[in-house]
């Protein structure tokens, strides 16, 4: 009878699409006080793209610090250096997408939600004992590991937030633009203004998220390393890899865009693929040989 | 529109993929201005094709100087024309990229990325991994 008990326990809870228990775990994750370091890791072609900062989580806020200054965020509201604060307003929560399923099982390592997406394992996140994310998991289209990050406690002792002397938040201002599409295979936001009389949207499948801008033609983005790359047999992409996000930019005919987020390879090159392209260099040389044959 | 027009000229030319044609044919059914601009683009190429070859007169090839050690006097005169033409040429290209420069604007990675991770914090996902901070406050 034990034995029975036992085997129904290990055996893998099924969800498809949409997961309350990994929403469950999710919250239960960010409701975890801890203090410690954030590891992650990136594997791409170019290379290997590694940081660790400290981090510490405590009534539902979270804090990264790096050299340049700390971050918090929560409730939707992010703080930069106690001075500045943004946020969105109000919106509902966008849904985990229906293709992906999801499994959850408890191992040696904890917890472990497997998200698979057309029978591949796509991400996995295994959670302690203590409820916190201890490593999250992102596989590229052929099962390759393309992110790892992993939480590496240091200490009980949680440093407390002074959230009476920050900041109110500035709300970021809709737009109304028809330059950024809706795209089927996730949820889009309202399009917001951006910098310099620029425009984003914010997308997500309830497992990655990103956003995308469009500037004025003549913006450039500045202050990343950036590699020249193609898409679908199309140059003019510039590419760069951060550890927890890929950035990618352009000149299309009319704007500069810029897709930043989380996506694995393959999620990206579909999204890019939904935009405008690049605009040709030389399209007044292909028109001459066009045109004269 | 199509924001690309490398597209519809490409499209012109049978150097798009089904996947791209199909999607062209559909946003050129639905849109008069891409379908007008692409009737533009096939009726000048047309023209540009159908103009006759004209064989030139005989005397014209007298009129072309014949550079030699000396330098014919007609060369030396063209020479002052063509560098004033050249002149031209760099200083237009020199003003129109002071006048390009003066439109550029810059960037910083930073304010995308923070714009993004403002979006990123109001979803569901746990904190420090769905909020990216790459780039923030560096």
């Amino acid at each position: 009878m034990t034995a029975w008990l036992t085997l129904i326990v290990a055996v893998a809870t099924l969800f498809a699409g949409s997961s309350p228990e990994l929403i469950e775990l999710f919250d239960a994750a960010n409701s975890t006080d801890m203090n410690g370091r954030q590891l992650s890791v990136t594997f791409t072609e170019e290379g290997t793209v590694t940081d660790l900062r400290r981090v510490a989580q405590t009534g539902g806020m979270a804090m990264v610090e790096s050299s340049g200054g700390a971050t918090m965020v929560g409730n939707g509201v992010l703080y930069k250096d106690d001075l500045t604060a943004a946020a969105m307003p109000a919106a509902a929560p966008m849904e985990f997408s229906d293709r992906y399923d999801v499994t959850i099982e408890p191992t040696a390592r904890g917890t472990e939600a497997s998200i698979w997406e057309a029978g591949a394992l796509r991400a996995r996140y295994v959670f302690g004992d203590d409820g916190a994310l201890a490593m999250s998991e992102v596989f590229a289209a052929d099962g390759s590991l393309f992110r790892m990050q992993m939480l590496i406690p240091d200490g009980d002792e949680v440093p407390g937030f002074a959230m009476d002397e920050m900041p109110e938040p500035d709300m970021m201002v809709e737009a109304s633009s028809g330059l950024l599409p809706a795209m089927p295979a996730y949820q889009a936001g309202p399009v917001y203004e951006a910098p310099a009389g620029g425009v984003q949207r914010f997308y997500t499948d309830g497992l990655f998220r990103f956003s995308v801008f469009a500037f004025p033609v003549r913006t450039s983005i500045v202050g990343m390393e950036i590699h020249e790359t193609e898409y679908d047999g199309r140059d003019g992409y510039h590419r760069s890899y951060g550890p927890t996000t890929t950035s990618v930019t352009w000149h299309g005919a009319d704007h500069t865009y810029v897709v930043v987020g989380d996506l694995p390879p393959d999620h990206l090159a579909a999204v890019i693929g939904e935009l405008p392209r690049p605009a040709s260099q030389n399209w007044f040389a292909r028109m001459w040989r066009k045109l004269f044959g | 529109m199509i924001d690309d027009p490398e597209l519809l000229s490409a499209y012109l030319d049978g150097e798009v993929t089904d996947a791209e044609a199909m999607r062209i044919e559909t946003h050129l059914s639905e849109c008069p201005d891409c379908a007008q601009e692409l009737e533009g683009l096939n009726w000048a190429r047309s023209a540009v094709r159908s103009l006759p070859l004209l064989a030139p007169p005989t005397d014209v090839f007298d009129a072309i100087p014949i550079p030699s050690a000396q330098g014919p006097a007609r060369g030396r005169f063209l020479m002052p024309v063509a560098a004033a033409v050249a002149a031209i040429v760099v200083i237009g290209g020199v003003v129109s990229g002071v006048v390009a420069a003066s439109d550029a604007q810059e960037i910083p990675i930073e304010s995308v990325a923070t714009q993004h991770a403002v979006g990123s914090a109001g979803q569901p996902g746990v904190l420090l991994v769905s909020v990216p901070m790459d780039g923030i406050g560096q």
